[in-house]
Formats: C-alpha cells, sequence, structure tokens
C-alpha cells in the first residue's frame, strides 16, 4: 500500500488497481476498495470510514388516499431497520426518531411511497473535507439533502453543525449531526450512526450502513479523432518543475478522478472519430460537430441525465490554436456531458528553453484533459467561483480562489505563471471543489442534470433552521392540472410565522430579483424560470403581523429560457425568495398539465407555443407582436370554451382597451424612430374582456388565479367606469364579488377581508350608476 | 503595421461594448457574453496606424472601453505586449496585458 501525504489530506489507502466491480454482502464495491478492505497491514484503525452510507428499511405499501397531492401534513417516518413485509404506516411516534412534518409527497395509487436515507462521511482518505453530507428521499418527489462541517469528538466520532439545506427544510429542522463510525476489514460490520438533533425537535438517530469507499460512481469514455492520441496518464515526476514532496508515480485520469471521491470506470466502447467528413473542410471540431460526433460515437449517449462522460482528443478546434479544450456541451436539453481537448494547441507549444518539454506537453495535455472533465462537473473556473446571475446560479456567493493549484485554475493566470503553478501542483482540486463534488446536491453535479454553470456557485442556500417566514406555493384550483395549452398561474403566500412583527418590502413576492423559480419536468433536468419583465420597485416596507400574509401570482409557461411548461406531463416548481440574508424556500409543487383533447389543439399548439405569444401573455396584451396575436384571436374563436381562450381573449382586450404607444420607423426619414399612438377600440375590448372575465367567471378565476382575476376584473370595471358605462362596471364588480365569494379552494375560502374591499368598490360604482327608474344617480350604500 | 488583439474576457453579460483606440472607435457590439467554460466573449485584432509625425517615440497607446456606462482606459506598448484582455467585475474595468497569444481552456 502507498501510503503518503499530500496537502491536507492523508492518504491512508491507495487506490491504484485497475476498477472491478464486485459485489460483497449486497453492496457494489470496486476493487479499489479492496486495498481498504485489506490493507497490507490489518490493522483496523488504519480503515478509513470515509464514504457512502445508505439507510433503506422497507417499502410503502401505496397509501389509499386518492388525493394526487397533498399538503405537507404530520406523517410519522418509519422507525430504521428492516419490518418484513410492506406493511400499514406506523402510527404517530413520539419517540427520538420521529419528523415533526413530512413535505408534500405526491401520494399515487400506482407508484409507492418509500424512504431512502444516505449518509457521506468525508473525514479521512484522501484530501478529507471534514464534512458530513446527507439525502433523505421520500417517495419520487420529495428530498431533503443536507451539509454539516465535523470536527472530531473522540474516538471515530465527530460532530458539527449543519450549514445547508435543500429541499422541503420545514421538515428537517436540525441544526446539528454526530456521527460515530464503526470501523472494521468487514464491509458488513462498518456502520456509522447519525443523531440529528437541535432545532426544538427531539433528537433523531439513523444507523447507516456501509455501501462504498466513494461517493458517486461514473463511467468515462476517451475517444480519438482520426490520428489523435489520447493522453490518459503520466508520470508525476516526468517534468523537473514538480513538488519536492510529490510522489512519483503513474498518474491516470480515471485516478484523478478517484481521488476526488468518485468510483470510476471506463467504456470499452472506445471509437476512433472520423475527422472527414464530421469535422467540415478545415478539419477543425466547432461545438456542434463534436456534439454531433458525441451522439453517434458514444457509446452511453443519451439523452438524459446519467453519471458518464465522453472525453475527445481531436487536433483543432475551429477556434484555432488559442483553443486548448472545451465542455463544449452547453448545447441541448442535457448539458456538460461532453468534452474535447486539442492536441495540436497552444497546450502542445512548452515554453522557450523549458528543461523537459516533451513532459511539459504530456502533462499540459493530461492536465486540460482533467481540467476540461470538471466543466463536466459543473466546477467553474477557481477565479470564477463567484460567478452568478446572469450567466448561472449560486446559492451563496463562493470565493474566488485565483491563486488555486487546482485543476479548475489556468496555470499561465497564478503569480509567478505557469511554472510557479507546477511548481506547487498537486494534481489535485481544491477543498472547494472537492466539498461540491463530494456533497452538493447530485443534480448540480451530475452530466447532463442542472445546465452547465447553473448552481457551479453552489455552497449552500442560506436558509435560517428556524425560518420566521414561510413561502407556500399553491393554485387556486383543487387539483393542479392544467388543461392542454393553458398557461400555468400559481400562487405565492408569505407568512410571518414568527411571535413578532417584520417589516418586509410589499413587492418582495413581485421582484424578480428576489425570487428563484426552478421547474423539473419529470426525467429532464431542472431549469430556472427567467421571467420576460424585469421589474424594480422602490422598497417599500410593510408591517406584517404574526400569522399575516403576502400574496403574489406567478405566471410559469413562458420565460426567456422559451416555455418551461408546455407539454402533457408532470412537473414539479418550487420558489426561493430572498429575504435579506436569508432565503426562504417553498414547498415543491407538482404540476400536471394534461394531454391535447384532440387534432385542433395539437396543430394550434405548434403556433400558440412560441416565444410572441409567451410575450403577448406575460406582459398583458400587445399591439406590436402581430402573428402572435393573430394566432390568439384563432384561438379564442376556434377554442371558445377552453382555458386557454380565456388568457388569449383577455390579452386581445387589454391590447383594444387602450391608446397604444408603439415605437415605428419613420417613413420619410427611416434613420429616425417615431412614437406612432394607435387609437383604442373599445367595442372590440369590451367584447373580448366581458369573454374572458365575466362570461365564465368561475373557470377564469381558476384559470387566472384569484389575484389576477380580481385585479384584472378590477381594470376592467374602472375602464368601463371610465367611459361612463357605470351599471356594467358595477356588474362586473359584482360577478367578482360573487365568484369569489362563492370559491372555496381545498376548503380555504377568500379572505373575508379581500371580500370586503371588492363589495366596497362594488357598492361605490353603484352609487354612481345612474337610476333607471329616476335618471338620477342612485343614493351611495357604501 | 503593429497590430493588437483585444480580447473580451470575464464579466460580459448580454452588454453593449464600445473600443476607442487613441480616441477613434475600433469596436462596437451590442450582445457581448462571456461564456463562462472559456472566460471568453469576444476577440478581435486592430490594425494601428502609423503616429503622426511629433508624437514622441514610446508614447503608449491609449484603450479606452466602456460598457453599462462605465470606462477604462489602459495605455499599452503593443510592440511588447501585443495581446490584451479586459474584464469587468463589480463595476469596474480591469485590463491584463501579454507578450504571447491568450489561450483558453
Amino acid at each position: 500500500m502507498n501510503a503518503s501525504t499530500i496537502g491536507n489530506g492523508t492518504e491512508t489507502a491507495a487506490a491504484t488497481v485497475e476498477a472491478e466491480v464486485l459485489e460483497l454482502d449486497g453492496a457494489t464495491v470496486d476493487s479499489a476498495d479492496l486495498d481498504i478492505l485489506f490493507p497490507r497491514f490489518p490493522i483496523p484503525f488504519l480503515v478509513a470510514v470515509s464514504g457512502r452510507y445508505v439507510w433503506q428499511p422497507f417499502v410503502i405499501d401505496p397509501l389509499p388516499t386518492p388525493e394526487p397531492f397533498q399538503e405537507p401534513i404530520p406523517i410519522p417516518i418509519p422507525r430504521q431497520g428492516p419490518i418484513p413485509g410492506a406493511g400499514p404506516i406506523p402510527g404517530p411516534d413520539p419517540g427520538p426518531e420521529r419528523l415533526e412534518t413530512l413535505p408534500a409527497i405526491p401520494i399515487s395509487p400506482i407508484f409507492p411511497t418509500w424512504s431512502t436515507e444516505e449518509l457521506r462521511l468525508d473525514v479521512d482518505g484522501r484530501y478529507p473535507q471534514m464534512t458530513a453530507s446527507g439525502i433523505i428521499t421520500r417517495g419520487y418527489f420529495s428530498r431533503i439533502h443536507w451539509i454539516a462541517k465535523l470536527t472530531a469528538a473522540g474516538a471515530n466520532t465527530w460532530s458539527g453543525a449543519i450549514w445547508y439545506k435543500d429541499g422541503n427544510t420545514a421538515a428537517f429542522p436540525y441544526t446539528t449531526v454526530t456521527i460515530k463510525a464503526v470501523r472494521s476489514f468487514f464491509p458488513a460490520q462498518r456502520k456509522a450512526t447519525a443523531t440529528f438533533s437541535g432545532g426544538g425537535s427531539p433528537n433523531r438517530v439513523r444507523d447507516f450502513r456501509w455501501v462504498s469507499s466513494h461517493y458517486d460512481a461514473v463511467d468515462f469514455e476517451f475517444d480519438t479523432a482520426t490520428g489523435e492520441a489520447a493522453t490518459l496518464d503520466i508520470q508525476t515526476c516526468a517534468h523537473p518543475n514538480h513538488p519536492a514532496g510529490l510522489p512519483c508515480t503513474t498518474l491516470t485520469i480515471p485516478e484523478v478522478y478517484r481521488r476526488a471521491g468518485f468510483h470510476v470506470t471506463t467504456s470499452s466502447g472506445t471509437s476512433v472519430v472520423p475527422t472527414a467528413p464530421l469535422a467540415g473542410p478545415d478539419a477543425r471540431w466547432s461545438d456542434s460537430e463534436m456534439h454531433d460526433a458525441m451522439q453517434t460515437y458514444w457509446s452511453r449517449f443519451a439523452n438524459t441525465a446519467q453519471w458518464a462522460m465522453w472525453v475527445f482528443f481531436a487536433s483543432l478546434h475551429e477556434r484555432g490554436t488559442s483553443l486548448g479544450g472545451i465542455m463544449f456541451d452547453d448545447i441541448g436539453p442535457n448539458h456538460r456531458q461532453g468534452t474535447a481537448i486539442f492536441n495540436d494547441a497552444f497546450i502542445s507549444v512548452p515554453p522557450a528553453g523549458d528543461a523537459n518539454p516533451a513532459a511539459w506537453v504530456r502533462r499540459m495535455i493530461f492536465w486540460t484533459a482533467c481540467h476540461e472533465m470538471g466543466h463536466g462537473f459543473n466546477l467553474a473556473h477557481s477565479w470564477e467561483k463567484s460567478v452568478g446571475a446572469p450567466w448561472g446560479s449560486t446559492w451563496i456567493p463562493l470565493t474566488d480562489e485565483p491563486e488555486a493549484r487546482s485543476f479548475m485554475n489556468y496555470p499561465y493566470y497564478v503569480d509567478g505563471g505557469q511554472a510557479a503553478f507546477f511548481e506547487n501542483f498537486e494534481y489535485r482540486f481544491s477543498d472547494g471543489d472537492l466539498l461540491f463534488m463530494r456533497h452538493a446536491p447530485r443534480r448540480f453535479v451530475q452530466m447532463g442534470n442542472a445546465d452547465w454553470f447553473d448552481h457551479h456557485g453552489f455552497q449552500g442556500a442560506a436558509v435560517s433552521p428556524n425560518p420566521a417566514l414561510r413561502l407556500e406555493l399553491r393554485a387556486n384550483r383543487d387539483r393542479t392540472r392544467f388543461e392542454f395549452l393553458e398557461p400555468v398561474t400559481l400562487e405565492l403566500k408569505l407568512t410571518n410565522t414568527s411571535d413578532q412583527p417584520m417589516l418586509v418590502d410589499s413587492q418582495l413576492l413581485e421582484t424578480s430579483e428576489a425570487l428563484t423559480v426552478v421547474i423539473k419536468r419529470a426525467d429532464r433536468a431542472a431549469r430556472q424560470h427567467v421571467p420576460y419583465g424585469q421589474y424594480c420597485y422602490r422598497p417599500e416596507l410593510q408591517l406584517l403581523a404574526p400569522d399575516q400574509s403576502l400574496y403574489a401570482p406567478l405566471s410559469i409557461s413562458a420565460g426567456r429560457n422559451g416555455w418551461d411548461i408546455a407539454e402533457p406531463g408532470s412537473y414539479i416548481v418550487q420558489v426561493a425568495v430572498r429575504v435579506g440574508d436569508e432565503d426562504i424556500v417553498s414547498n415543491p409543487l407538482a404540476v400536471r398539465v394534461a394531454p391535447p383533447l384532440g387534432y385542433e389543439d395539437e396543430v394550434l399548439a405548434q403556433d400558440l407555443v412560441s416565444d410572441d405569444v409567451g410575450r403577448i401573455l406575460a406582459f398583458g396584451g400587445s399591439r406590436v407582436f402581430h402573428a402572435g396575436n393573430d394566432v390568439l384571436r384563432e384561438t379564442v374563436e376556434r377554442l371558445p370554451e377552453r382555458r386557454v381562450a380565456l388568457h388569449a381573449a383577455k390579452a386581445l382586450g387589454n391590447a383594444a382597451a387602450k391608446d397604444y404607444k408603439c415605437l415605428v420607423q419613420d417613413r420619410d426619414d427611416t434613420s429616425r424612430l417615431l412614437i406612432k399612438v394607435e387609437e383604442s377600440r373599445p367595442d372590440e375590448a369590451a367584447a373580448l374582456l366581458t369573454h374572458a372575465l365575466t362570461n365564465r367567471p368561475d373557470a377564469a378565476a381558476e384559470s387566472l388565479g384569484h389575484i389576477t382575476y380580481r385585479r384584472s376584473t378590477e381594470q376592467l370595471s374602472d375602464w368601463l367606469a371610465e367611459k361612463g358605462a357605470t351599471d356594467m362596471a358595477a356588474n362586473c364588480q359584482n360577478v367578482l364579488y360573487e365568484t369569489l365569494a362563492n370559491r372555496e379552494v381545498r376548503g380555504r375560502p377568500v379572505l373575508p377581508a379581500v371580500l370586503q374591499e371588492i363589495a366596497e368598490r362594488r357598492d361605490a360604482l353603484r352609487a354612481l350608476a345612474p337610476d333607471r327608474t329616476t335618471g338620477g344617480r342612485r343614493k351611495s350604500t357604501a | 503595421m503593429a497590430q493588437l488583439q483585444i480580447a473580451l474576457h470575464g464579466g460580459f453579460a448580454d452588454d453593449k461594448v464600445v473600443v476607442h483606440i487613441d480616441g477613434r472607435e475600433v469596436y462596437r457590439r451590442e450582445d457581448v457574453t462571456t461564456r463562462m467554460q472559456l472566460g471568453l466573449a469576444d476577440s478581435f485584432t486592430v490594425e494601428l496606424p502609423q503616429r503622426p509625425a511629433g508624437v514622441p517615440a514610446g508614447t503608449p497607446t491609449r484603450v479606452s472601453v466602456s460598457v453599462r456606462g462605465i470606462e477604462g482606459t489602459a495605455d499599452v506598448r503593443p510592440e511588447e505586449t501585443p495581446f490584451l484582455a479586459v474584464s469587468i467585475r463589480n463595476d469596474r474595468i480591469t485590463f491584463r496585458t501579454s507578450a504571447t497569444p491568450f489561450g483558453y481552456l
């Protein structure tokens, strides 16, 4: 066994054996682990305990409840340990293993509800991060991810604060974890017991069994273009400029990633990719040409998230010699699956007078391959770690590491240039890189999952263990099913759950900068919804009393990313709102889009699901997007009974209701722009808005959402009153009142204060309306 | 005739960028965005005209970059460092010069 110390990590067992998967005690173990399982000197305390552990009790029978999606409700978690057979859910248990609440779990008569937990312990072995993380999975949709920083707290015991939570954090109130591990040569005897405490809840204890000394398994395929070689290994001391204490060995790319915590296999489907004709007549590769080659020649290519990556060695990119390599795959729905290294780029040109040019080139190509593959794991450049929006997203900004001796830094960017870099470079990723690769939510890291640079800066949501606010995401309908083509409008409710009044910005939920909306379709990568409009309001603080709430509508079908929700199927939507330095994360809400009802739906969808229509609906109408307006008119005419027609009529009616300013080119002088005012078309507007808002008011309230329905209807009544039609305005307001007064969603009526305000407006309009019997105005009844 | 190759590196996001050299506009683009896996948004080469008579030898070439209402200026000597990288970070424009071409990975 090789044993050496590199950086801040102590190597207790080197993994030098080529990967070979064995089955031991039901767990998949790679032969690299065997060095740890059976060390040459069988001293128990040398057996590393770092790695992945699981707790998987049993499968619970489907619950009989027919309701597809439920509110968060108190449900006891089953006790740990196998229970023979699938039985009913245990009754409430006041003991230490009880969670107070569970996240909203989709309960289906088809799929079972189950629970698993995973523990990642990272306290020894290569580059220990003194960190533990865990994933609690319940059913298909509910997941909690936590991370804690650890310090030693006794023999084989570590303890520390939980500093990151992702998922339904309200269901996981704990603030501290203590882990006691059992070291053994025999995998079946390796265990870890985690005790979660704090957060005002009773302690919760879990016993985990060891699975692997690695955190995830990943497969690499190394393909080459015609005539090119793949540089997959180097002699670490071949070049004289290297760290004085660096062990001299043959280092492979798989070994680099094993040291980072992965069980690495290499695909047997290695191919030679013909440069002609794929790379075009110039024999240089563009990103799209490489993407095409990846789809054809990568034996594991699939348009899905998977722990697998294609690594391609070619001569040159079309950008020429200045591009040494690229993670080219920010194309299509599944990013980060393919990388390329260019053997004839500047990385093959050693510095003048270098002591060993051949070794320098080989090291640089090897380094570049590891670097580009690091991008595949969603790692950013070391000096750009803190970069977030608009390029991607970070939950909490990371600190840049411009001097890091990491695979993710440019060697020639550090002080002293590449010579200084390699003088101290130990063929490793930085601690920040490793923390991300080992412990971040797996969707951020896994290839083909989160988009490139999306969440790259992960460090954790700034989630308070005891949040004073609760964010609820819901729809104003009993079942969150939407008709095909119906724009999805949800509602946000932010409640002060503390016992003290709080000052919050009254526009907080309508400020896109404060909101992060993530939409995930089943079997697809999560996407961040980017609204078309960004509204900047002057903050107006509002006192939110205990149990008082702020409300806002949330339209999420389309945005600058395109149509996030359009195709039939199931989606999960989750929202985080930034309040001060804290992120308040909502419940995940499952949304289902029904299939088309007929051929006409499908034909119309081809035109409706467009950027023009998305913008018209988002901005409440337009006179500029003519093609989009034509589609909406066609929708109103051909599908008048469908929900989408309500949205279409509202947008068309809004645009017709007012004089409309358009920026147009001056016909006489095309270099000039003019503001042209198009006159309103009141009759058309009245017909469309009546169709949208008052003909089928219950459907409109449900489809537009209560808040938008109220705003739009009051806007209509104001407009009618301005036009002198105060009796129609009062009727309109009365329809609004009657509709909302009669609505209940899951037993919740509309707030009495809201109904009171609507009634007062109605009565005020009635007072202004002409009295048909006397010809004068009615007396005010308000 | 001397050349200066200018590379727009980190920090650009759908930005309008205007570059002047010694008062002459040499670059204007509306949609400059950094591609994060390269740290590069755009690059271009400028042929530098002969200096007028009377300009003392060794006078540096002045490069001005304006983006988002911020202006940054660098005095460079293309005969020594013909490669100039421009980045924007925290509303500050920074410059990096090099005698050799920048490489991207």
